[in-house]
């Protein structure tokens, strides 16, 4: 193979046109994405995990992913006819293949997971750019996922084994390899070919496919992470250095504030009811309350000064595990007003949402759906998955109550309705 | 194959995955061995090739009918063909009357994709006047009996047409109008393609799965090949392949191909 050899547009045989990734631009749906390849322009939309329709064909041990894949009408050289094509059908076949065994569905069963792809304007490798879209917008969605995805087509353009054809170079040219690759658990979930490969060429295309992927992989992380600095830098937290000096200091206060309690904890023995009593009033009360995941779980009764002066917001002491997970519930859609705190609690809100564990799929029809405790960042939660399931499960169960809340009365009738519907069924 | 749930039996599936550990499987067969290929050919009197193909117990009946239209507009000196596969609801119960479902309209791309880049037929040569008309192909495979591995079975069925198929001759006269004559040619066929489908089931790669173990597997990858090239490939189903499983399959690929190629050639020249 000839490596020197340069294409028409000036690119080398193994580099890829010019990528970009955008995550979050669609205000309604629970995530998105918009990804540019060269010419080539995929918008993406997830909602969901939601409730499957029709029921009866719901999996009972998973969600489903469904992934439409259209073009528009304008984005290619000829008007494209409205109606979805037998080539759009079966690519949204083999995406939504693809992304059912990247995602864990099995977090989710009974529920579907929707994502939309629409294509803006093609220009070879559409299929690729689609799936970077939607693994962009999965993230985005904070569905958790084994991995993130990349795609890449390659093929052969004048007898050249070259990566990211474009639009002209795959129609002159002999052959089309997209493949969909997951580099950490190095899995190709989706394969396609079609043309006049040989061996040799055959292997030369997975090799650069896959070492492409490896960079593209980079740049939707990248891309994730831009849109929390994005908001750091909009309510004007400091860069990661300075947090890092933050943290570090928040531990010694926090050893202080132990060291502090712990003195105290003689003398003062007698106040603490009463100020389990005070506190206990303030939270009911509270509008925003303030979550130490930490503390929250390990000292429940103290009374700490230094901490109720650094911070203006309530104190969490005196809190048992349950009402935590409340907060923990009643705090996310939190995120957008907190511009007045204090430092280190918004610090501790970006830090903890990892891009991949973001936010939206845990609020939306949390009735319906199990769910997975928002902080843990993602490495974390699939690494010890099991472990936290059996623990979380009841918790889960309160923090499901919590957010949707409904009267006894109102859930009798859900409940009625519920068993008619079951009845009708059977 | 289709979109119901189909419940394999979980004490079967461990049996099927057992028997794989120790190279067996449930039909007694290696894991890259095919079931027994038939093929008939010319059953169809009124179409102008056509095939019955067995695989195992799946069964598949392909057509082909040449039709006379306009080329389209980026291929003014071609003719072209068409795919099209349904799942009949006569091959298996799950089967529903109406527009084809998702998997068969897979499959129908697989085949066409196939049967269009491996170049076994030259689409040249189907032209009558450039630029006005053309012979398009339409191929036409519907299932009579399923029992797993349509890729492969449609694959061979409609090359199998396709290499029996006569095209009427024509005559042109001044004012370029068509008339289709009594006499045929012989379609030219250029290329081999065989379509060789690997079903993974727990860790184990088998080549054409009957429908247990197409039912239990949870990946698939079909590749074409011809002599001298690999000309389609398609990865389905719910589960990834590592990378470095591919070139391993592509090898068995080839080799598997090799045989059916053979085995096809006597075949179809047998009973044409």
């Amino acid at each position: 193979m000839n490596n020197n050899y340069i294409r028409p547009d000036g690119r080398p045989v193994d580099k890829i046109r010019e990528l970009k990734v955008e995550v979050g631009n669609l205000d309604r749906a629970d995530g998105s994405s918009k990804v540019h390849l060269g010419k080539n322009i995929a918008v993406a939309s997830v909602y969901g995990p939601r409730e499957y329709h029709p029921k009866h064909s719901a999996k009972a041990d998973r969600a489903a992913v469904k992934v439409n894949y259209r073009m528009a009408t304008f984005s290619v050289d000829d008007y494209k006819r409205p109606f979805p094509s037998r080539r759009e059908k079966e690519i949204s076949k083999v995406l939504s293949e693809a992304f059912e065994s990247i995602v864990l569905t099995n977090f989710f069963p009974r529920s579907k997971i929707d994502v939309h792809i629409q294509i803006f304007q093609s220009d070879g490798g559409t299929r690729t750019v689609a799936a970077i879209a939607a693994s962009a917008a999965l993230a985005d969605a904070g569905i958790p996922m084994r991995d993130l995805t990349g795609g890449i087509a390659s093929g052969i353009f004048e007898e050249h084994v070259c990566l990211d054809l474009t639009g002209h170079e795959d129609m002159v040219g002999t052959g089309d390899m997209p493949i969909l690759y997951s580099p950490v658990i190095d899995e190709i979930s989706l394969f396609q070919l079609d043309g006049l490969f040989t061996f040799e060429q055959f292997k030369r295309s997975l090799e650069l496919s896959i070492n492409a992927i490896k960079g593209i992989v980079q740049t939707i992380q990248d891309a994730l992470k831009q849109k929390y600095i994005a908001i750091r830098d909009e309510i004007g937290i400091p860069d990661d250095e300075e947090t890092e000096e933050i943290e570090v200091e928040e531990k010694l206060a926090e050893e202080v504030v132990k060291e502090i309690v712990a003195e105290e904890k003689g003398v003062a023995d007698g106040m603490t009811d009463s100020v389990i009593a005070e506190t206990d009033m303030e939270i009911e009360k509270a509008p925003e309350p303030i979550i130490y995941p930490s503390e929250a779980t390990d000292e429940t009764t103290e009374t700490s000064k230094p901490l109720e002066s650094s911070i203006e917001s309530p104190p969490i002491t005196g809190i048992d595990k349950n009402e935590a997970q409340h907060f923990e519930s009643t705090e996310v859609p939190r995120d957008d007003e907190d511009a007045e705190k204090p430092i280190e609690q918004t610090d501790d809100n970006i830090t903890s949402s990892e891009p991949v564990s973001a936010s939206s799929w845990y609020d939306s029809e949390s009735s319906l759906t199990p769910m997975m405790p928002k902080d843990e960042p993602k490495e974390k939660r699939i690494a010890t998955f099991s472990v936290e399931e059996s623990e979380e499960g009841g918790e889960e169960k309160n923090d499901s109550n919590d957010s949707s809340e409904p009267s006894d009365e109102e859930s009798d009738v859900i409940r009625d309705l519920e068993y008619s519907e079951f009845e009708e069924e059977e | 194959m289709t979109d119901y749930v189909t419940i394999a039996n979980t004490i079967e599936k461990d049996h099927i995955i057992n028997l794989l550990n120790t190279d067996r499987r449930l039909d007694g067969r290696m894991k890259n061995e095919f079931r027994d290929i038939k093929v008939e050919t010319n059953v169809i009197e009124k179409a102008n090739g056509s095939s019955i193909v067995h695989l195992g117990k799946t069964k598949v009946i392909c057509g082909v009918k040449a039709v006379i239209g306009t080329p389209y507009g980026d291929s003014l000196d071609k003719g072209s063909l068409m795919v099209n596969f349904e799942t009949s609801p006569l091959s298996a119960p799950e089967f529903r009357l109406g527009p084809p479902q998702d998997d068969a309209i897979e499959v129908s791309r697989m085949t066409d994709r196939i049967i269009r880049e491996s170049q076994c037929i030259d689409l040249e040569k189907l032209c009558i006047i450039p630029g006005q008309k053309v012979w398009n192909l339409m191929i036409d495979i519907y299932s009579l009996d399923d029992y797993g591995n349509f890729f492969d079975a449609c694959a061979i069925a409609s090359f199998a047409a396709l290499s029996t198929t006569n095209i009427p001759e024509v005559s042109i006269d001044d004012e370029e109008n068509v008339e289709v004559l009594e006499a045929v040619r012989r379609l030219q066929i250029n290329s081999y393609p065989v379509s060789v489908t690997f079903y993974k089931i727990g860790e184990h790669f088998v080549a054409d799965a009957n429908l247990k173990e197409e039912q239990i597997s949870n990946a698939r990858i079909t590749i074409g090949t011809t002599e001298t090239h690999i000309v389609s490939g398609q990865k389905g189903g719910l589960s990834g392949i590592k990378s470095s499983e591919m070139i391993p399959l592509l090898t068995n690929t080839v080799k598997i191909a090799h045989s059916i190629r053979d085995l096809l050639n006597k075949q179809i020249h047998k009973s044409s």
